[in-house]
């Protein structure tokens, strides 16, 4: 018996990297699994995740930067399953970006980003809200960055070189705190993951083949052991938090707390309470 | 005179309310005065602001949420005033996004919203941040006391019908630790800033009360927008960066004490906190003790 027999889950950006891993460990706990991507591989991944689990997959190619693609995700996963229980925002990108780059750079990187990044997770939340407001319950699961958890300190890791990065994923706590707030009376349950280094296509790419070396890729964290956190999140019911999973610490679940700051990751401020 | 005679400050959203108050401030303490707005009575308070401060102050119409008329905006100052010293990112929208919106009501809510308080600030950074460089100077950017701590253990701020709002502020925090962060890891003395704002008398806050408007013990209750000026200066005054700045009703409207993370931190080692192309090894940012 598993977590979630008979439930469904639709997991964006899951042909390669972290998405593969939070697939399976959905798949492994019974549900039906609906995945998008962009890259061309999406209905092949979806093949190996249903054999190696046994369960019924969808695939779709489809570009999260695009509202029309979100929805037809969405659509095209009920007319599939006719359910979701499980939504995990994952899809992502990222670019160098900093606050003395020219002006044409900066007008194009904002959209690139921040349409991935933050937008579709928008589009994807309110597009399954009310699904799951009708089914009577829900989890939605946005993949943000340790970037802006700052208890650890941890302020801003991408720093000079990824402004709207971090500003796309900030944005995310918007949604959580809101969201949880008004799915609390359909058991519809919000939080977050400020991801750290994950062994991940996305990482790799950003690293470079020329550092890739063993060394480096033992410091980073397994994407099965992260999805692993996901699964126990769900399991778990709590909403509202943002879960912090990085290297250097265990790769689990962290207890819950009444503290916002351990909730959600605040900016440090000058604040009297 | 004034600790701002000879320098140059812009203020966008400053028809009226609060950026009225920021730009007579800075006008006070002997600056010239760029303001933009949406509003055409953005000329009349240029006007009015010259008048009694005896300071250059010149009005731009700009809709802040289009990208052209934010560099036509930023053209016309660089080129009417030289260069600019204090950029006050101040113009917003506010309001509610009820869950049940239609799929396309929601996403042009959405554009509506991350166009006017976000994209416009972002923007607005590129296009003044070689002057700023230059000149060292200051950006403070407007936000919302709902990305501040909650003030009851175990409480959260915001609410179930703003994820649009709210996040539109909430996106302002990455914006205002990159840059405090950036420039000073460049060595660049651009100080960067954010005012987490409460319930300040503004027609803004005003328009949320149909009818009659607030009742005058709801108003009592209020901040003015003559104390957030005042607050800006003494921020301006203080050189502190990468600050997120609580200004609340039921507190004296008044610059708090640095917490930790309000240090200077230009004043700390570039490899603290630059973590370069993704940093093999993470800089772990200690806050100075």
């Amino acid at each position: 018996m598993g977590l979630l027999d008979g439930k469904v889950a639709l997991v964006t950006g899951a042909a390669e990297g972290v998405g593969v891993a939070f697939a399976n460990a959905v798949a492994a706990e019974g549900a039906k699994v609906a995945i998008c991507d962009i890259r061309d591989n999406v209905d092949e991944r979806a093949q190996q995740i249903g054999d190696a689990h046994g369960v019924e997959t969808a695939s779709f190619h489809a570009d999260t930067g695009v509202p029309e693609d979100c929805w037809r995700v969405v659509d095209e996963t009920m007319a599939a399953f006719g359910r979701i229980d499980v939504l995990i925002n994952n899809a992502g990108t990222i670019a160098m970006t900093s606050p003395t780059d020219p002006w044409d750079k900066s007008v194009a990187d904002y959209d690139l980003v921040m349409n991935v990044n933050n937008r579709a997770y928008y589009l994807f939340g309110r597009a399954v809200f009310p699904i799951m407001q009708e089914q009577g319950g829900g989890d939605i699961v946005n993949i943000a960055t340790d970037h802006i958890y700052t208890q650890k300190n941890r302020p801003s890791g991408g720093g000079w070189v990824m402004d709207t990065y971090d500003a796309s994923k900030w944005g995310l706590n918007g949604f959580l705190l809101s969201w949880s707030k008004a799915g609390e009376p359909h058991n519809i349950r919000v939080n977050g993951i400020c991801l750290g280094a994950t062994d991940s296509h996305m990482l790799r790419g950003f690293t470079g083949e020329e550092n890739l070396t063993p060394e480096v890729i033992a410091s980073w964290m397994k994407p099965a052991d992260v999805a692993q956190v996901v699964v126990d999140l769900i399991k778990d019911g709590r909403s509202g938090y943002n879960i912090p999973v990085w290297v250097d610490d265990p790769v689990v679940l962290t207890p819950r707390s009444d503290d916002f700051s351990m909730k959600v990751g605040i900016m440090k401020s000058s604040f009297r309470a | 005179m004034g600790f701002l005679d000879g320098r140059v400050g812009v203020v966008t959203g400053a028809a009226q309310g609060l950026g009225t108050a920021y730009a007579r401030a800075l006008a006070s303490e002997g600056a010239d005065v760029a303001i933009c707005d949406i509003q055409p009575e953005v000329s009349a308070v240029a006007d009015e602001i010259a008048a009694t401060s005896g300071r250059t102050v010149r009005a731009y119409p700009c809709d802040v949420s289009d990208a052209e008329a934010i560099r036509g905006f930023v053209d016309g100052v660089l080129r009417d005033f030289g260069g600019v010293d204090v950029v006050v990112m101040n113009a917003a929208i506010y309001g509610s996004s009820p869950l049940d919106l239609s799929r396309e009501q929601a996403l042009a809510e959405y554009q509506r919203f991350y166009d006017t308080n976000v994209k416009s600030v972002y923007l607005l950074e590129r296009a003044f941040a070689p002057s700023l460089v230059e000149r060292e100077g200051d950006i403070v950017v407007i936000s919302t006391d709902h990305v501040l701590p909650p003030l009851q253990p175990g409480g959260t701020r915001g609410g179930p019908g703003s994820d649009l709002y709210d996040s539109s502020k909430w996106v302002l925090n990455g914006y205002i630790q990159a840059w405090a962060l950036g420039f000073a890891s460049q060595g660049q003395n651009v100080r960067v800033n954010g005012i987490g704002m409460g319930a300040t008398d503004t027609p803004m806050l005003r328009g949320v009360f149909p009818g009659d408007g607030p009742s005058d013990e709801i108003v009592a209750g209020w901040m003015t927008p003559a104390q957030q000026g005042q607050l800006l200066l003494d921020l301006l005054q203080d050189g502190r960066t990468g600050d997120l700045i609580s200004s609340e009703p039921g507190h004296p409207v008044e610059l708090p004490p640095r917490s930790d993370y309000g240090q200077p931190v230009s004043n700390l080692p570039i490899e603290q906190f630059h973590h370069g192309l993704m940093g093999l090894e993470p800089a772990i940012w200690e806050p100075p003790s």
